[in-house]
């Protein structure tokens, strides 16, 4: 089986362009909560259908796990150390040209590790967070001529930084808002053949929870911007608003999201349930369905990807009273 | 059955190659492929006069104004006391993949022993030639038949049965002009010389067979291909150093033939490339890099040797050429005389993707 998932290895087919598929929106670095200790562990698989007219095929995609620890240290300050996947550049790309048949396979991509020192001063959550950028990527491009094989292969290596720093306000009769910015970041790309500097967007997300009832449940409203630098000499990049409204109700909550691209011409839609189910004495876990849809002119990507968040609240800290 | 198309269907989506999503290629480079033409550099023909073709699954006999073809048979009779035979008989299978003309022939007793694996027109092995080109037999026709429908059977007498296994062998030889295909050991169809006896049939093991082959000899500068007697037509194309760097994906040769001969309705064109400079017949080659059927009377060949292209991209210091053959080389007697200058070379090419960024 792992075998089979290794093979199948592949996302986004539009990850092929830029720096990939970016996998952070709407994220931010915020820990939640918490007087608590917890680890975080979450597995989110990915299946996306490709399609262009009535033609369909169909790609597998699973990434490491993501893994996130946050303990309590004194007066509200919070240590945080985690992972997760910021750029994916996997994919799986067939070519026909009459003689000519080429079999692109990508993978690998840019990893996220970050450092956290938030502090949680009741009202709100004041968020700080430093990253390291790390990763490797590699193309095979597989030429089918005729009666014989060719291949070429690029190997690129990532390594950057990223830090992000974020406010968290409750006031709880009227409103929950959080913002936070993301910037100072690039990332050195190593290939083959030269080494060059990517400058990584700034980013600016604003989330609103009003304390209206909606259906039961709560609105919450973000409107996230990236800043690609030096947009004005590339006309393959730009500068999205993505947009996010979602409704909480208790353990439950939907989300749907606007997400166009940073790379031209690719849009995405989508919407996320999740569920959190308690788990006495341990913690809770999630299970959350996303699913999206991106266009690129006619050519669609259906996503569906469950994931499952393991959170362990106290386990490994006995707290004095 | 439900879960089963359910399966199926998951199976069609996973597992299919379908290029959707080729567009993005575009973000790498351009995929769609530019043409331009090699220039001929030299064209000739080599060929080889002393094919041997024991291993042909053909015994052709047979003759025309360029071409004659004996065969040589040689059975291993273990007993040579024969008695009560009620019928001695030799039986060729007629290959009617052929158009085959009927023909008067002779068979010969040889005066010589022969091996299958070495012997030509002027060599009956690798060290000895043939005292007459062609054979040595005798002069006296054992028999005089027809080649005609599936089979050719002839029976002999004790006397002649005698002489056969007193004999180095038997050669078929034609007296009228055109050509006669049979099956050789090689087939699987075997020729049998059978023993009758109160109806039990006892078959002679046959030890070697083959046929022996002569034929015209075209001026070096000419371009031909042929089977039977091989003709290579060498061709060598201007490498151009437009496509250093880039990837062939196509390679079209064609060439027109002037006039030909062959007896089936259709044929097959191989290329080897050579991997050193043209020496002669024997230039150490590749093995085949492209091979395409044609219609025989097709007045326009067309193969594709994308790969030969790709290897001189990639070696320019390698561009010995080419050998164009007939395939089989053993299979028939054929040959294409092909117009002079009439080769070309067309090369479709595309340049290495790009990286990121």
């Amino acid at each position: 089986m792992a075998i089979l998932l290794i093979y199948l290895t592949a996302a986004s087919m539009f990850s092929l362009d830029g720096i990939g598929e970016d996998n952070c929106i709407f994220k931010g670095p915020f820990l939640g909560l918490q007087n608590k200790a917890h680890i975080e562990v979450a597995l989110r698989p990915e299946f996306s259908i490709l399609n262009k007219n009535g033609d369909f095929r169909g790609l597998f995609w699973t990434n490491p796990f993501n893994l996130k620890f946050a303990v309590p240290i004194t007066r509200g300050f919070i240590f945080g150390i985690g992972n997760q996947t910021r750029f994916t550049q996997s994919f799986d790309l067939y070519f026909n040209e009459d003689n000519l048949n080429i079999h692109l396979d990508g993978k690998g991509g840019i990893e996220q590790v970050y450092v956290n020192l938030n502090n949680d001063f009741g009202v709100g959550e004041i968020a700080l967070r430093g990253s390291y950028l790390l990763g490797n990527a590699s193309e095979i491009w597989n030429y089918h001529i005729g009666n014989f094989y060719l291949v070429d292969t690029f190997n690129y290596k990532y390594e950057g930084k990223i830090f992000s720093a974020g406010l968290k306000l409750r006031a709880k009769k009227l409103f929950d808002i959080s913002a936070f910015y993301e910037g100072f970041g690039d990332v050195v790309m190593e290939s083959e053949d030269a080494d060059s500097t990517i400058d990584l967007p700034d980013r600016v997300s604003l989330t609103v929870i009003p304390n209206i009832k909606v259906i039961g449940g709560l609105l919450a409203l973000t409107v996230e911007h990236s800043f690609w630098p030096g947009i004005e000499q590339s006309t393959a990049y730009r500068s999205p608003y993505r947009f996010k409204i979602g409704l909480i109700k208790e353990r439950f909550s939907f989300d749907y999201f606007l997400n166009p691209w940073y790379l031209n011409d690719v849009t995405e839609h989508g919407i996320d349930v999740s569920l959190a189910v308690p788990i006495r004495k341990i913690g809770s876990l999630t299970f959350d369905l996303g699913c999206s849809i991106k266009n690129k002119e006619s050519l669609r990507e259906f996503r569906i990807s469950p994931e499952v968040k393991l959170v362990l609240t106290e386990l490994f800290v006995r707290r004095r009273k | 059955m439900k879960r089963y198309i359910f399966l199926i269907a998951i199976l069609f989506i996973c597992c299919n190659e379908l290029p959707i999503g080729e567009e993005q290629f575009d973000i790498r480079g351009d995929f769609v492929a530019q043409e331009l033409e090699l220039p001929l550099h030299n064209t000739l023909t080599e060929l080889n006069s002393y094919q041997n073709l024991g291993s042909s699954i053909n015994l052709i006999v047979g003759k025309n104004a360029d071409y004659e073809s004996r065969i040589l048979l040689e059975f291993d009779f273990a007993d040579t006391s024969y008695q009560g035979l009620d019928e001695i008989k030799l039986i060729l299978q007629t290959n009617t993949n052929f158009d085959n003309d009927t023909i008067k022939v002779s068979i010969h007793l040889l005066d010589d022993d022969f091996d299958e694996s070495e012997a030509n027109w002027f060599k009956r092995n690798n060290n000895d030639w043939w005292n007459n080109a062609g054979g040595d037999f005798s002069s006296d026709s054992l028999r005089m038949v027809e080649t005609k429908g599936d089979s050719l059977v002839i029976t002999f007498n004790y006397i002649e049965l005698e002489e056969i296994i007193n004999a180095k062998g038997m050669i078929i030889i034609p007296v009228d002009s055109g050509f006669s295909y049979f099956h050789s050991q090689e087939s699987g169809r075997s020729p049998r010389f059978l023993l009758v006896k109160n109806d039990v049939v006892t078959s002679i093991q046959l030890n070697d067979d083959c046929h022996i082959l002569t034929g015209p000899e075209p001026f070096y500068t000419e371009s031909w291909i042929g089977s039977g007697i091989p003709f290579y037509n060498y061709a060598k194309f201007v490498f151009d150093s437009t496509l250093i760097d880039k990837k062939a994906v196509y390679a079209q040769l064609s060439f027109a033939p002037e006039h030909h001969f062959i007896m089936r309705d259709s044929l097959q064109i191989g290329v080897r490339q050579l991997l050193e400079p043209l020496d002669d017949f024997n230039t150490e080659t590749s093995g085949l890099i492209a091979l395409e059927s044609f219609s025989a009377d097709d007045t326009l060949f067309e193969i594709d040797i994308v790969q030969h292209i790709q290897h001189i991209i990639e070696h320019p210091d390698s561009n010995f050429g080419l050998f164009i053959i007939l395939y089989p080389e053993e299979y028939d007697i054929a040959n294409y005389k092909i117009i002079n200058g009439s080769h070309t070379l067309k090369v479709g090419y595309i340049d290495p993707p790009q990286g990121r960024f």
